[in-house]
């Protein structure tokens, strides 16, 4: 036999045929879902799909490096996060704007118009090479231009997207921070839209079939004012001393609808929202929970039918009573109804505004130069500390000098006082963004302004988008800030409480402004052959005038040069 | 002006736009760098070397029963047994072929088996009754011959259409298709598929399983092909085609797909079975649980009866079987390690088919009625040490001719257009593809067949390298009639005088000659 290096076939075989537990798939894993619905002080209403799945992260097959079995944690996305060494994802899609002065503070941190890709991942050689292949690989799973965020749009912020897993753990900062680094992209200017959702479907137990997610009708659910589809990957504790952590995958989608729009009042059911009723519970949920945030006047209202279990007055200081409907104890389909006592709604003429938010605008005019404002509104009697970030492409070349934060009607308040810490990192053209972070500290009841100029980049003739007269979107500024529960977070806090989770007494909030649209001068796009043809010209005819005075030969007419002979012998040409 | 200057500046302007014209040439072309054209056409047409698949047979002889060294009729003369039992080999399975392209030099070794004692088990179990059988040299060669030829013929068979035949008489052939399409590396993806989670529950053991069942063959082929494995359970995973009803009397009723369906039965769309980090062809194994409403579900064969597998294989893609739920069952379903060992039978048995082991146990059931040959039973590892030799050879040709076929189309691209750019390195990875070739052929001729699968996995991945390459269908080509169009306006105004001004010339210079012609006469 030719085949001589054979190794012995039955020492491996007696070396693998050691006694293995019976382990199976899915036991460790488990899985969640809630909706959360809560009217608005508008009229509108905010639904709130969230889905977590939870999986042991140290029963996982970590033997070479690589998670290999999956129950109900999806693979594909196992397997990217594992691929690439990352520790904490946070994807969001988001269409429109939320307004918080209206809504007060998305139950989803992540609200940045646009798609976000937010990364903590393992320090090492490839880290980078990693960043690139998790943005082409996202782009390629969810049918989205994640690929697009490359080095010109990625930032590496150092004050603000701190990670957010492993809560409980005491020095859970320190810990994840420890060889990690986070990566931070936004695609201000992508559509989100069914082929962005499908895929993202896909990845649920359940996927559209069973359960809360049978109410994702993308008809509806992309007919709204405001929406947001997310997939937040991060480790947690199993105990309060962190021995043993789990990857908990959570995703969520965010609507907020108008049931004003079609009929002038603020009734809604199920069937009208989505077009669907809930028909079952997903089989394989752990829990299965609809959450109702009700006004705080009863006589308001009918809802229909009536909760399983209700929750009021609560520690965490919601004022308002929570009904949940637990569907796995629902035997028929559930098409929730809620009816108002009144006729036409009528719109609030003053809202009661979150205590920290912001705008962002531009400033200047023309194509040479222009400036950035951010205006950041304190409306609590005492001062508050923010961190401030923002992350301005290069073809904006901002002047660090001009930066000027300011209260507004407060000018005796020096600019050191407020801010704390700043962190700034210049762009490099073409090739990474410049990224201003700063540690703010807004003074009681005020408006700070934070201004900045830049100037505007020529840009090279095939750096332009297609649209090119339309100009650049610029993402928006996040202020990330710390915050007790109140009013305009409520319902952020409704989902914890429900879910039986330590509530927190202090939450991290985000607070996304505006994304801005720099328009830069534009080329005429057909100049190159425009240039090409009119030089061409020009040698053509200048060449052809040349060629025939070098070979027409002149000569001069007899009877001329008699009447001419006479009064200028030198006259007399010939040829040239 | 005298008509030699006006000559000589006609001239002297037509000699610079002629001399300038290469220059415009040369400076607008696209880079081009030069590939060993005719290597290739000479690999294509299989001159640049033999290949050859030598294979060696030791033959162990029992000669020398205890005490009895003249227990034969005459003593045994190896090198005449050798010869006999070669050319009886060769003259069964010379090839009908008249143009062969594949050498198979056969070396048949006979050796004297001493015997130890330790070998006393296994001579007793082969001659339980009576030790003292003398077999005649004929029934050596002759039983020797038709093993050894039984085991070469469909091994033969197949590298010579791999490595003969042209591309459609290999598709055609149904081994060749269903075999995947080699990768230094597979995905295995074990997916659990239930078709109604609400009315019973679904889990499994399968990574115990996998361990226990799968591992030890896939060590053995890792030779060939790594494999990395993983799995997933899929809920509400809805059939792609709807089964039939198949109502009987008496006997319990059931449904069932008929071989046509059967290629839809992967719902691609909805089952996640795609792999988002990597591009190595992927084989999928799919347990399926239908739904209770489908149950029973089998699978029926050509003539309408069910199949007792329950269990087909898809071509380059993977296998599925089916697992009925028992009736009683509500609630959860789980598979224990011990529960999965039928259904990892199967899909190990389709690993094989897909990976190309074709089954010796198959080509040797001829013989066996005519002789009694009992064949080493095979270690867990699922494949034996023929099988795998077999695989080696098949993929050696398989990649040897893949790579060709691949160099040679990018020659054919590279000549058919004539804008591409080609930079260095493509040619560089054709170089190092081609010194691949020669190496793997020149292993294969020493008879080292790692040596030579390695360098035929070198071959065919430089090769693929070279012909994926990104810069090959760069967007910025420059197309000749972009050219022309952008300098059409000025040369055409540029050409019109000059033209014009040698015609002119030409017609003087005509009439001069002919006014000499009238003169001098």
């Amino acid at each position: 036999m030719p085949w001589k290096k054979l190794p012995s076939c039955i020492l491996l075989l007696l070396a693998l045929a050691y006694p293995v537990q019976s382990k199976l798939s899915s036991q460790k894993d488990s899985f969640q879902e809630d909706l959360l619905i809560s009217p608005l002080k508008d009229g509108k209403l905010l639904a709130h799909f969230q889905f977590t799945t939870l999986v042991d992260a140290g029963g996982l097959d970590e033997k070479d490096g690589r998670y290999a079995h999956y129950g109900l944690f999806p693979k594909s996305i196992g397997q990217i996060i594992d691929h690439h060494r990352v520790q904490e994802l946070h994807l969001t899609f988001t269409q429109g704007r939320w307004q918080y002065e209206d809504w007060g503070y998305p139950v989803a941190q992540s609200a940045g118009t646009g798609v976000e890709l937010w990364a903590w991942m393992k320090l090492d050689d490839s880290i980078e090479s990693n960043w690139r292949s998790l943005t082409n690989t996202l782009s390629g799973l969810f049918c989205a231009s994640l690929n697009f965020i490359d080095g010109t749009l990625t930032s590496q912020p150092e004050l603000s997207f701190r990670p957010e897993g492993a809560k409980n753990s005491y020095n859970h900062d320190e810990r994840m921070r420890e060889g990690a680094e986070v990566r931070y992209g936004i695609l201000p200017h992508e559509n989100v839209c069914t082929e962005n959702l499908t895929p993202w479907i896909k990845l649920l137990p359940c996927k559209s079939k069973a359960g809360i997610a049978t109410l994702l009708n993308a008809h509806k659910l992309y007919d709204t004012n405001y929406h947001s589809m997310a997939i937040h990957i991060r480790p947690v504790c199993q105990d309060a001393n962190c021995t043993s952590q789990s990857l908990e995958l959570v995703q969520t989608v965010t609507s907020v609808l108008d049931p004003v729009r079609e009929s002038g009042r603020r009734d809604w059911s199920f069937s009208s929202l989505f077009g669907r009723e809930i028909q079952s519970a997903c089989p394989v949920s752990d829990r299965s929970a609809v959450t109702v945030l009700l006004p705080s006047e009863q006589h308001e209202y009918q809802l229909t039918p009536s909760y399983d279990t209700i929750i009021e007055r609560t520690a965490a200081q919601v004022e308002r009573p929570i009904a949940v409907y637990n569907l796995s104890q629902h035997t028929e389909p559930l098409n929730l109804q809620m009816t108002w006592n009144e006729g036409e709604f009528s719109y609030p003429l003053q809202t009661s505004k979150p205590r920290v938010y912001a705008h962002k605008y531009m400033t200047g005019y023309g194509h040479e130069r222009g400036g950035v404002t951010v205006n950041i509104f304190n409306n609590m009697n005492e001062s508050q500390d923010i961190s401030y970030f923002d992350s301005v492409p290069w073809f904006l070349k901002l002047y660090l000098h001009t930066l000027e934060v300011s209260v507004l009607g407060k000018d005796h308040i020096d600019q050191n006082d407020i801010v704390q810490d700043l962190y700034y990192q210049p762009a490099v053209d073409r090739s990474r963004p410049q990224v201003l972070e700063m540690k703010l500290r807004l003074p009681p009841d005020s408006v700070t302004a934070v201004s900045i100029e830049f100037d505007k980049v020529f840009l090279k003739y095939t750096e332009h988008r297609p649209d090119a007269n339309r100009g650049f979107d610029v993402g928006p500024a996040v202020i990330t800030t710390l915050l007790p529960a109140g009013d305009d977070n409520l319902a952020s806090t409704v989902l914890e409480l429900v879910t039986n989770r330590d509530t927190p007494t202090r939450q991290n909030i985000k607070v996304y402004t505006e994304i801005l649209l720099a328009s830069l001068p534009t080329p005429d796009f057909s100049m190159p052959y425009n240039v090409i043809t009119l030089t061409c010209t020009v040698i053509a005819l200048f060449f052809g005038s040349i060629f025939n005075l070098l070979i027409r030969g002149f000569s001069v007419t007899e009877d001329e040069v008699d009447e001419k002979k006479h009064e200028n012998k030198d006259e007399i040409s010939n040829s040239s | 002006m005298p008509d030699s200057t006006k000559r000589l500046v006609i001239a002297s302007v037509w000699a610079v736009v002629l001399l300038g014209l290469p220059l415009w040439w040369k400076t607008t072309a696209v880079y081009r760098a030069q590939l060993p054209f005719s290597q290739i056409d000479s690999w294509a047409e299989r001159k640049a070397c033999q290949l050859s698949f030598p294979s060696t047979f030791v033959i162990h002889l029992a000669s020398i029963a205890d005490g009895e060294p003249q227990a034969h009729n005459r003593p045994l003369d190896f090198a005449v047994i050798q010869e006999t039992i070669t050319s009886h080999v060769n003259n069964r399975l010379a090839s009908t072929n008249a143009r062969e392209c594949v050498e198979f030099p056969l070396h048949v070794n006979i050796q004297n088996w001493p015997i130890t004692s330790d070998m006393k088990n296994l001579l007793h179990h082969i001659e339980p009754s009576n030790s003292k059988q003398v077999i005649a040299i004929a029934d050596i060669e002759e039983v020797s011959s038709a093993v050894i030829t039984a085991i070469l013929k469909g091994e033969r068979e197949r590298v010579r259409s791999l490595a003969c035949d042209s591309e459609l008489t290999e598709r055609s052939n149904l081994d060749g298709a269903r075999t995947m399409k080699f990768s230094p590396t597979y995905q295995m993806t074990f997916s659990l598929m239930n078709g109604n989670p609400d009315s019973l529950q679904v889990d499994w053991d399968i990574e115990a399983a996998v361990n226990t069942y799968l591992k030890p063959f896939i060590s053995e082929v890792s030779l060939v092909s790594n494999f990395t494995v993983d799995s997933q359970i899929q809920h509400y995973a809805d059939l792609a085609v709807t089964p039939q009803f198949m109502e009987r009397q008496k006997l319990p009723s059931y449904y069932y797909l008929t071989p046509q369906t059967l290629p839809h039965f992967i719902n691609s769309a909805e089952w996640n079975l795609a792999s988002a980090i990597s591009s190595y062809p992927t084989i999928n194994f799919i347990l399926y649980i239908p739904a209770a409403d489908k149950t029973p579900l089998r699978i029926h064969d050509d003539k309408g009866q069910p199949l007792r597998s329950n269990a087909f294989l898809i071509p380059r893609w993977g296998g599925i079987a089916i697992k009925n739920p028992p009736k009683a069952a509500s609630g959860k379903l789980e598979f224990s390690k011990e529960d999965l060992k039928p259904f990892m039978e199967i899909f190990v048995a389709q690993l094989r088919g897909l990976i190309g082991i074709h089954d010796l146990k198959k080509t040797m059931s001829s013989l066996e009625s005519s002789y009694e040959i009992s064949l080493a039973p095979t270690p867990q590892t699922a494949v034996t040490v023929i099988e795998m030799d077999a695989v080696v050879k098949q993929r050696i040709a398989e990649n040897v001719v893949n790579s060709i076929a691949t160099l040679k189309s990018l020659a054919q691209l590279v000549m058919d257009i004539p804008n591409m750019v080609v930079l260095d390195h493509i040619r560089t990875e054709v170089q190092l593809s081609l010194d691949s070739l020669n190496q793997a052929c020149q292993a294969l001729q020493q008879e080292d067949y790692l040596k030579a699968l390695q360098h035929s996995i070198h071959a065919i991945e430089r090769s693929e390298k070279a012909f994926f390459d990104p810069t090959m269908v760069s967007m910025l080509y420059f197309p000749d009639e972009h050219k022309y169009a952008i300098y059409m306006p000025l040369f055409v105004p540029v050409s019109v005088p000059l033209i014009m001004a040698v015609i002119k010339q030409l017609k003087e210079y005509k009439k001069e000659k002919r006014e000499q012609k009238v003169k001098a006469e």
